[in-house]
């Protein structure tokens, strides 16, 4: 399907409601709404969505492991243009990543991965959530591109699901999630390096090795660092 | 440690058996570098939705996480468990 299709199928379905009655049906078209965010404007690189649980952030779906991550750096903070844009149900945009100084996690994070401006906009009729555009150019989500973009977070409301509740536990955990995220992704680098395997058969080995020695896999992934280190010196 | 004999759990069954909320397996499931939305991950435990071997793995071991906190062992099989 094209994008003019993808839009059809879309703006189609925030009409009728025989097409968002299922999870299934309204997560398919969750996706195809956020595949169209990277036809907002020439060098969008990523879209999500952001929800507010409680005190927490987390993002139902996202176009993309890009989206994902800057997502995740903007929790972990608890500030960033979407944390934002859920708090206040304005429109939060970064013209030029390298010039804001607000929110210095997320824009470092945003740097790293090549992404140089953004737009979150809060979505219509659900409180305290929003719609993240990422792009790899400066200064790329012009007014027609946020005409556009607020369109799409209009089509993304109606098919979002009913919000999830974390537990009492895990609503400190991001931080330590996200850490242990570089861990794991650390491990399975060094070993795919190593054995000469992709990132996936290195994580599948390492998660059979966890079980194997009766361990967490971050226990693992430690040893398989400390083990390289080892060598190195 | 899970006996040899003992079936292995699938995802749903992992779910139902932990207690935890799908919320806690998203963020599992972020901290042994998964990239799923939490939407996704409850879609994928449920069988809604399709899931690649790798994405499976990545979801039996953030079950299994919390199994080995808990005290246990790794109860969820991964892909290369399931008959070919």
């Amino acid at each position: 399907m094209n994008n003019e299709d993808d839009w059809a199928l879309v703006v189609q379905a925030t009409a009728s409601p025989e097409l968002t009655a299922t999870p299934v049906q309204r997560l398919r078209l969750l996706h195809t709404a956020l595949g169209l965010g990277h036809s907002i404007t020439a060098g969008s690189v990523g879209c999500s969505v952001t929800l507010t649980v409680g005190s927490e952030f987390v993002t139902p779906a996202a176009s993309n492991e890009l989206a994902m991550e800057l997502d995740l750096a903007q929790y972990a903070a608890a500030d960033g243009p979407c944390v934002a844009a859920c708090r206040d149900g304005a429109e939060h945009s970064i013209v030029v990543m390298s010039e804001e100084n607000l929110y210095p996690a997320f824009t470092v994070a945003a740097v790293q991965h090549g992404v140089r401006s953004s737009l979150s906009l809060p979505l219509p009729a659900l409180p305290s959530a929003a719609l993240n555009l990422y792009a790899r150019s400066q200064n790329a989500f012009e007014p027609d591109a946020r005409t556009t973009a607020a369109l799409l977070a209009r089509c993304v409301a109606r098919f979002l699901p009913e919000p999830v509740s974390p537990s009492q536990s895990a609503r400190s955990g991001m931080a330590a999630a996200l850490e242990r995220r570089r861990l794991v992704r650390s491990a399975c680098t060094r070993l795919a390096h190593d054995e000469g395997i992709d990132m996936e058969q290195a994580f599948t080995r390492i998660a059979v090795r966890s079980r194997t020695d009766q361990c967490s896999v971050f226990d693992v992934c430690a040893d398989i660092l400390a083990t390289g280190a080892q060598e190195r010196s | 440690m899970t006996a040899p004999h003992e079936p292995r759990l699938d995802l749903a069954a992992g779910m139902t058996r932990s207690g935890m909320s799908f919320y806690d397996l998203w963020l599992r499931q972020i901290s042994v570098g998964g990239d799923a939305g939490v939407v996704e991950v409850e879609a994928y435990v449920l069988g809604l939705l399709s899931i690649d071997d790798h994405q499976h793995d990545v979801l039996a071991q953030a079950i299994n996480e919390h199994f080995v906190d808990e005290g246990g062992d790794h109860p969820v099989g991964y892909s290369i468990d399931r008959p070919r």
